[in-house]
């Protein structure tokens, strides 16, 4: 059953034929104290079974990749990534990777087909059964292919009153689970959307509208270039890999990545790629920013607009849970008047409503998650028309 | 056999020969199911320990009932011939009351091993008895950190005690019930013949009732005393230290005659090496202690232990810095023991402040001194002894049935060196320089903290409802992020405060000195499509693992460098899990 001898020894992921190959140490499975304990239990399987798997209302097939990207300052670097093979909304995918979107109640199968070394795909915010959480070392890591099955929404109840009681649209995010620390900062990362049943356009279930052309999804990431040399399995074995020491170098929303200047992001650019920036009629619906810390720092996020008197902004909801004073979740909208910090893989929907014409500088620093030192700066605007 | 029944038949009838063998068996019957169904409702009402469904209730009333039916024959059988003893030798014919003495005495010392035996039945069996369905509703029982006092005490002389609790508790109920059946036997074949003694209704079941009330008087505050202390002797045994030997844990069992110990606890700061878990040896100041006859003083313990306490108690520490240079014990807002010297013995006393987690440290050169290893946690409870974080929350959501204590620290050797080597450490350099290669967890990386065998204190288990409150405190310098598998929670109370908006989070924000009290409310998954999943599933894990793994989810920070030790060997970082029992 253990897929240890099932090891694929491709490696064009990193050129070197490590695999979980320790086939159990001395300890094997208890011996706690063991610093391969990881390495030699986490089981490694080719293709296993989903248990009761059902027809699904949704099914994305996640093909591995690796492919270069060009930084702003020219250097070409290593991403890795999901590419959704069944539904080819995007060609050619790099950062983040394919965007799963769903609608609460729908029965959803995420494939994953690594097709080279093992990987996981691990739903995160999806509250869901250990053999589906994509976690090595609870359940297993994948070489062949597994299909993961989750229903999208979060009743807290089952049913309430004869109808299903959906609690759970919002945003969320999926990534490897695999030697995480290394495969997230590869780029094994992608956004997770579920819309409520009224769609896109409304936020939560009996939640705000907003206008559905101007929803954003802004995946602030950052990229030390040391740790893209590095092998699938750097360190996994032993040995120094130097993946405690992290020095990010660009910084990104969503793939568009902050302009270079003397080596360090220049805090006066401005990301104004369409998909990323955002505009919205004074008066009109307002703009959903479904916005996630996909760094290693703690990122403070300010909205200059609000100083400006330009713009409100609302927190509606946090981390795929909408704000929506409902038992036992109490949490009502909370209006942002400066600057907030958010750690890692924290997700906040932002509100923004525009007050009056003209345009805005929204600002997210990327501080270093010890010294608090301003390590880079991503900058994109909000224009009311 | 003959001269017990003889017994029997002198005891029913007050020395008439009216023999009959099945009023034995009614007598072991009633004895049975009468001392498992009071010493039930001791639990359940007096001590709210087991609670259950009326259901399982039941279940546990029959299975425990007929377990317990043969000591009760033993029990009815041996007192009876051992009162017959007596009474040949003191020829009296009163034989009611000393037979009946006799038997509840008797069954009370049966009942000793059979309590002690009964948690192993529980394991074995289920508490739900196997009816599994039946599943009990949030903010009821208590437990700490897992441990509730004697219900979860450990080891032979923690079992004894609960035995010879619950023994104590059933006695008296066993005599009221031995007493009422004989007179109701002895009324009963009297009456056939025509003959009623008056003499056999002297029995007034009111005063034993009231005596067993007053055994089994533990109060709510009492039991939460005798339960922060099973908690604190937990995280004092084990939850200090870093050594990453399953064997030291398991040396570390606890304790359960530890007291409360916001009382005449005595703290030792002290140094020594802790091995990595790759075995690299790294100096460490901790702390020793000795309280309520354990004496650990000599120990090193990083984090120090768990302090417990009632909001408006006073806490009273001795410390002593057996380190060689200055040292101080600081509590933001609370308290601050100023300096103190090498070799000195500092007493501090201040009323516990309003209920919440507090983190204690050396308040010296911030925050290089408390991040070595001088840190600790102090836990106020709100004075009514609430289920319930803190009394600005609403206990209609917010009661709690288990706690726990997390502890986040990281370790840059190179620092520790120079505290070892005597060097003075800036702390501005420290903080900006500060390279951590080890994440600990109650001071355990990786796979020693996320196992049970190896961190008891820490690897979180409960039933499906059983919400569980964890404390969860950034004793270290670095941001984290920790991540919930599984459940959402509600970080309830951050800083000893109740936020104004309650969030409902898969990942929380930890800043240096944070201390985030968080709601897991054991929810099954609402994203799993079956739940519980199907048995193939469970057995594929379980084959893989050669444990139960369903039901398993971890909870880890997502700065992911966090997950590292030494530069690589993911996933020995700051993580553990926490299980559902399915």
């Amino acid at each position: 059953m253990s897929g240890r001898d099932d090891r694929d020894d491709r490696d064009d992921e990193d050129g070197s034929d490590d695999g979980h190959g320790g086939g159990g140490g001395a300890g094997g499975h208890d011996d706690f104290t063991n610093p391969l304990f990881f390495w030699e239990t986490t089981p490694v399987e080719g293709s296993p079974e989903t248990p009761g798997k059902v027809a699904p209302d949704k099914a994305f097939e996640m093909k591995f990749f690796s492919r270069d990207l060009e930084m702003p300052d020219g250097r070409e670097i290593e991403f890795w990534g999901f590419e959704d093979r069944l539904n080819r909304v995007e060609e050619d995918v790099i950062r983040p990777s394919s965007l799963i979107r769903v609608t609460e109640g729908d029965i959803v199968h995420v494939t994953l087909e690594p097709s080279k070394r093992q990987h996981t795909i691990h739903l995160h915010g999806i509250e869901i059964d250990t053999h589906n959480d994509g976690v090595g070392h609870t359940s297993f890591e994948v070489t062949g292919s597994y299909t993961y099955q989750f229903r999208a929404g979060a009743p807290f109840r089952p049913m309430e009153g004869g109808q299903l009681q959906t609690r759970g649209a919002g945003t969320y995010f999926y990534h490897c689970h695999v030697n995480t620390t290394l495969h997230f900062q590869m780029g094994m990362y992608g956004g997770l959307i579920i819309d409520p049943v009224e769609g896109p356009g409304t936020a939560f279930h009996k939640g705000p509208e907003y206008e559905p052309e101007q929803e954003r999804a802004w995946g602030c990431g950052d990229v030390d270039p040391v740790w893209h040399e590095l092998g699938h399995a750097a360190g996994m074995k032993g040995g120094d890999a130097g993946l405690h020491d992290f020095n990010p170098v660009y910084f990104d929303i969503s793939g568009k990545f902050q302009e270079m200047k003397n080596g360090r992001t220049d805090a006066d650019a401005v990301i104004e790629d369409p998909t990323i920036a955002a505009e919205g009629d004074v008066g009109g619906l307002p703009i959903l920013i479904r916005y996630a810390n996909t760094s290693y720092t703690r990122q403070r996020v300010t909205f200059h607009g609000i100083a400006d008197g330009n713009m409100a902004v609302e927190i509606i909801a946090s981390d795929g849970r909408p704000f929506d004073n409902q038992a036992p979740n109490f949490a009502t909208p909370v209006q942002v008047d400066g600057s907030m910090d958010v750690a890692t893989a924290e997700r906040y929907d932002f509100m923004v409503t525009p007050l009056r014409k003209g345009t805005s500088l929204v600002t997210i620093e990327s501080l270093h998650w010890i010294s608090g030192e301003r390590l880079g700066v991503v900058q994109t605007t909000v224009t009311g028309i | 056999m003959k001269a017990q029944i003889l017994g029997l038949i002198n005891f029913a009838t007050g020395g008439r020969n009216y023999g009959r063998q099945h009023d034995v068996m009614i007598m072991t019957v009633v004895l049975a199911f009468g001392v498992v169904a009071w010493t039930q409702w001791v639990h359940a009402s007096v001590l709210e320990v087991h609670h259950e469904s009326s259901g399982g209730r039941l279940f546990h009333l029959v299975r425990d009932g007929s377990l317990t039916l043969l000591p009760a024959f033993l029990a009815v059988v041996g007192g009876l011939s051992i009162a017959a003893r007596l009474a040949r030798r003191r020829s009296t014919r009163d034989t009611l009351v000393p037979n009946s003495v006799a038997i509840a005495a008797l069954f009370g010392v049966l009942l000793v091993p059979l309590v002690a035996a009964h948690s192993v039945v529980d394991g074995v069996l289920g508490g739900d008895g196997g009816l599994g369905t039946i599943r009990t509703p949030p903010g009821a029982g208590y437990l700490v950190a897992g441990a509730g006092g004697l219900e979860s005490a450990t080891g032979f002389w923690g079992q004894l005690g609960h035995g010879a609790r619950d023994a104590l508790v059933a006695m008296p109920v066993a005599l009221v019930l031995v007493l009422v059946t004989s007179s109701v036997i002895a009324w009963r074949v009297l009456e056939r013949e025509g003959v009623i003694r008056a003499s056999t209704s002297t029995t007034s079941p009111g005063s034993p009732v009231v005596a067993a009330v007053a055994t089994s008087g533990i109060t709510k505050r009492e039991l939460l005393t005798y339960s922060g202390g099973g908690a604190a002797a937990l995280a004092l045994s084990s939850t200090g230290l870093i050594v990453l030997s399953t064997r030291q844990a398991h040396a570390a069992e606890a304790s359960p005659a530890t007291p409360w110990l916001s009382e005449n606890i005595e703290l030792f700061m002290n140094d020594g090496i802790i091995n990595m878990i790759e075995g690299v040896p790294v100096y460490f100041w901790g702390w020793g202690f000795r309280s309520g006859g354990v004496d650990e003083s000599e120990a090193l313990n990083t984090p120090g232990p768990v302090l417990w306490t009632h909001h408006g108690d006073t806490i009273t520490l001795q410390i002593s810095n057996n380190l060689s240079e200055d040292h101080s014990f600081f509590i933001e807002g609370v308290v601050d023991s100023g300096v103190i010297a090498p070799g000195a013995t500092r007493e501090v006393s201040f009323p516990a402040p309003s209920p919440g987690t507090y983190l204690y440290q050396d308040g010296l050169n911030r925050p290089v001194n408390r991040t070595l290893g001088l840190n600790g946690v102090l836990i106020v409870v709100p004075s009514d002894g609430s289920l319930v974080a803190h009394p600005d929350l609403d206990s209609e959501y917010w009661t709690f049935v288990t706690q726990w204590v997390w502890i986040f620290n990281e370790i840059d050797p190179d620092y520790n060196a120079r505290a070892q080597a005597g060097l003075p450490i800036d702390p501005d350099e420290f903080v900006r320089n500060f390279l951590p290669r080890y994440f600990t967890l109650n001071g355990r990386m990786g796979s020693v903290a996320s196992h049970e065998e190896s961190a008891p204190e820490t690897v979180i288990h409960a039933q499906l409802d059983h919400a569980a409150l964890i404390r969860v405190v950034n004793a270290g310098v670095a941001m984290h992020a920790p991540h919930f598998h599984g459940n959402h929670v509600f970080p309830l109370v951050h800083n000893a405060v109740v936020p104004d908006t309650i969030m409902w989070k898969d990942t929380l924000r930890l800043m240096p000195e944070d201390r985030i009290d968080v709601f897991l409310p054991y929810a099954i998954p609402p994203n799993a499509v079956h739940f519980p999943p199907p048995e193939e599933g469970s057995a594929f894990l379980r084959e893989l693992h050669q444990r139960e793994m369903e039901g398993r989810w971890p909870m880890h920070c997502h700065v992911e460098m966090s997950q590292i030790a030494a530069g690589g060997l993911y996933p020995q970082g700051l993580l553990t899990d926490w299980k559902m029992e399915l």
